[in-house]
């Protein structure tokens, strides 16, 4: 059961086990791991030695997030984490929408905010209709509510 | 070291399809403190904020609950009605601040960066400290400070004061004005206001002297009649504070003047009238108020 990931253990680093909510094991470095307040509170809770069970992260998900939590303990520079962090967030939506709610639960706080940001930076200069179209939400609104936010606050609809 | 970014074609594309009936609204979902995390991304531009909250009704419950804000706004002086400044600054115009003070009804910070339609080297910062604000008692603290010149001396002891030429008291009027249409529209939960104007870049340089406006009449007089010497900042009788700039040429000085004042004003809900004293600040008071000073 154990993924090909787990068996490239070092001898020297001590290495977790993360296990997702569909079963996939994935081996990641200590140092790694504990980016994660969540992980790092299971592993001080006794789930070192054994396998961390992570309920809320499908493995699709863990993939990326383990991929983010070696190369942000690997010991690149700023400028190539920069980069590399560019890249990591140019997900779709739907990516970019499970990755927020798994390192919310795994609170891993800078991830979080690159996160945020990207979403910030999808959202702004738009419309709220282009908003809404781009997540697909749904306008609850009456239209003379709608039209009295705009009326209030006018030059902010220019 | 990077995977490929799809490994597992097929598997992604039953996914997919497994899944995108309910793609459409999962935003729609995302719980309410990463909603948050995202419009804290925002807390410098209104502008984005209050579209966010015409998006749907949770979102426009989202939005008041913001507690920090970072806002450029314009001011008119005179007749002329268009942003000095051509950089990309959202300016947000006067006349939005009741709207915006009624949205953002849970604020407890805000910081205002002031351009005026007219270039200046003036530079007013002010900050008003809510102490108390309940239903018995207001108390609040406010220091503000206006750039009058600036004071050098070279090769010597001898000073010299070179007021701002182009000084306006239309431009201190508006200042006050709008310093005053925040005050009447703020909401009840704001504990910090700053508004400081835009600084015209690359002025200034060297300490800072802190005086009233009497000891700045003092000065002037005294620079007419006699040399004075850099020893003379040091007196406190003659400025509130001398805040140098370390590390500085013994031979060459080169400090802004600034106008401070400090007034604590008092509203109880005993029928008697507002009480404001005025004073003057202390040194400590003052650092403290350049303690996040930082030119963004």
């Amino acid at each position: 059961m154990a993924s090909s990931e787990s068996t490239t253990t070092s001898t020297t680093t001590k290495v977790l086990r993360l296990k997702s909510s569909d079963n996939e094991i994935f081996g990641v470095e200590e140092k790694a791991a504990l980016q994660s307040e969540t992980i790092k509170s299971l592993a001080e809770d006794g789930y070192s030695e054994d396998v961390i069970p992570l309920f809320n992260v499908e493995k699709k998900t863990l993939a990326k997030i383990v991929e983010w939590l070696n190369k942000h303990a690997s010991g690149s520079s700023k400028e190539e984490l920069k980069r590399w962090d560019a890249d990591f967030v140019d997900v779709d939506k739907d990516v970019l929408y499970d990755l927020l709610l798994a390192s919310n639960y795994l609170n891993i706080e800078v991830l979080l905010h690159q996160l945020a940001q990207k979403v910030a930076d999808m959202i702004k200069g738009k419309k709220p209709e282009e908003i809404r179209q781009l997540f697909g939400i749904k306008n609850d609104f009456t239209p003379e509510e709608e039209a009295e936010i705009r009326r209030e606050n006018a030059w902010a609809f220019e | 070291m990077r995977r490929p970014r799809k490994t597992q074609k097929p598997h992604n594309q039953e996914f997919e399809l497994r899944r995108s009936p309910r793609l459409a609204d999962k935003f729609q979902k995302l719980p309410d403190d990463l909603i948050l995390a995202i419009f804290s991304k925002f807390q410098d531009d209104a502008k984005t904020l209050i579209r966010c909250s015409s998006v749907c009704k949770n979102w426009a419950s989202l939005v008041p609950e913001l507690h920090t804000l970072f806002l450029r706004f314009f001011t008119p002086v005179g007749d002329d009605d268009f942003p000095p400044c051509f950089q990309y600054h959202h300016h947000i115009p006067k006349s939005a601040i009741p709207a915006l003070m009624k949205l953002f009804a849970n604020l407890k910070s805000l910081e205002v960066k002031l351009c005026f339609s007219q270039p200046s080297n003036d530079y007013i910062r002010l900050k008003e400290m809510v102490l108390c604000s309940d239903v018995h008692r207001y108390e609040s603290s406010t220091l503000i400070t206006s750039e009058v010149g600036l004071l050098t001396s070279s090769n010597g002891a001898a000073l010299s004061l070179q007021l701002n030429l182009t000084r306006n008291s239309t431009q201190d009027n508006s200042f006050l004005e709008f310093y005053m249409s925040i005050s009447d529209n703020k909401p009840k939960s704001l504990t910090s206001l700053e508004i400081m104007t835009a600084k015209k870049q690359g002025f200034g340089s060297g300490g800072m002297v802190f005086m009233t406006d009497e000891q700045i009449s003092r000065l002037k007089d005294s620079i007419s009649k006699s040399r004075l010497n850099q020893s003379w900042l040091e007196n406190l009788e003659n400025v509130v504070c001398w805040l140098k700039n370390a590390p500085r040429n013994q031979n060459s000085l080169r400090e802004q003047v600034l106008i401070v004042y400090k007034w604590d004003f008092i509203v109880t809900d005993d029928g008697k009238p507002p009480v404001i004293h005025g004073r003057i600040p202390k040194e400590r008071e003052i650092k403290e108020w350049l303690g996040d000073d930082d030119d963004h």
